[in-house]
């Protein structure tokens, strides 16, 4: 229900490849709410939350780049001192392991964005704790 | 594999069928035509990338491991793009060994 998709493309770890992929989202009109770099040695992963996923997950697979899709959640938590820890500490509790954690403030709306391998476990948790996730159109309504 | 699920499916074999090796007279061959039809890369298995960063680490921990076990030596592996090697590189160079028995 209220999960969201990541798209994930393989790039070098080297100059001109964020301008090379970000080129192809813009000309397919892709608009990115949300970005992320990882980084291994002489290659990447980059993730995008965009408002067409489909229509960018086409268009980067055209241009011959990797892409995959990662579900993740986006938590909506208080805008005040506490609020990171009570989610850690909900996923602590019932042994869920946090693969990558992003958070940001926009609005004035602190949102956490949480990737997983227990996906399904950690929704059920945090959602038990009266936290709540938003779903994909209230995330790029942010 | 989208190309041997098809195939399998058009010749009404399944999994299950697989139980000693006279089943697997059932078995198509890979022809030099199916490498045609599916060239550059419909023949790998599509679960090589997923997102992951560590995941692409650990393949290439994996590559580098099985490399060596053929080589015996270590080989420096790199993940790059697909069709990012530039053609030329392969073609040029001319590994001879000299390594004596």
């Amino acid at each position: 229900m209220s999960s969201m998709n990541l798209i994930a493309v393989f790039v070098e770890n080297k100059p001109g490849q964020t301008a090379r992929v970000t080129k192809v989202l813009a000309d397919a009109g892709v608009n990115i709410c949300w970005v992320t770099i990882a980084h291994s040695g002489s290659f990447g992963v980059m993730k995008f939350l965009v408002n067409h996923p489909d229509e960018a997950v086409r268009s980067l697979q055209e241009k011959g780049l990797m892409v995959s899709r990662l579900e993740v959640l986006a938590v909506e938590v208080p805008n005040q001192p506490g609020s990171l820890q009570a989610v850690a500490e909900c996923l602590a509790q019932h042994g869920i392991n946090v693969a990558n954690c992003s958070g940001f403030v926009a609005n004035n709306r602190a949102i956490l964005i949480i990737e997983t391998h227990e996906l399904a476990k950690a929704r059920a948790a945090l959602e038990e704790q009266g936290l709540r996730l938003l779903t994909p159109e209230e995330m790029l309504g942010l | 594999m989208p190309f041997y699920r098809e195939r399998f499916a058009a010749l009404g074999v399944r999994a299950d069928d697989l139980a000693s090796l006279e089943d697997a007279r059932r078995l198509p061959f890979t022809t030099a035509a199916d490498l045609y039809a599916t060239y550059p890369d419909g023949l790998l298995a599509a679960a090589a990338f997923d997102g992951e960063v560590e995941h692409l680490a650990a393949l290439r921990r994996q590559l580098t491991e099985r490399l060596k076990t053929e080589l015996y030596v270590r080989p420096k592996v790199d993940l790059v793009p697909a069709g990012s090697l530039p053609v030329a590189e392969g073609k040029a160079k001319r590994v001879i060994d000299k390594r004596c028995d």
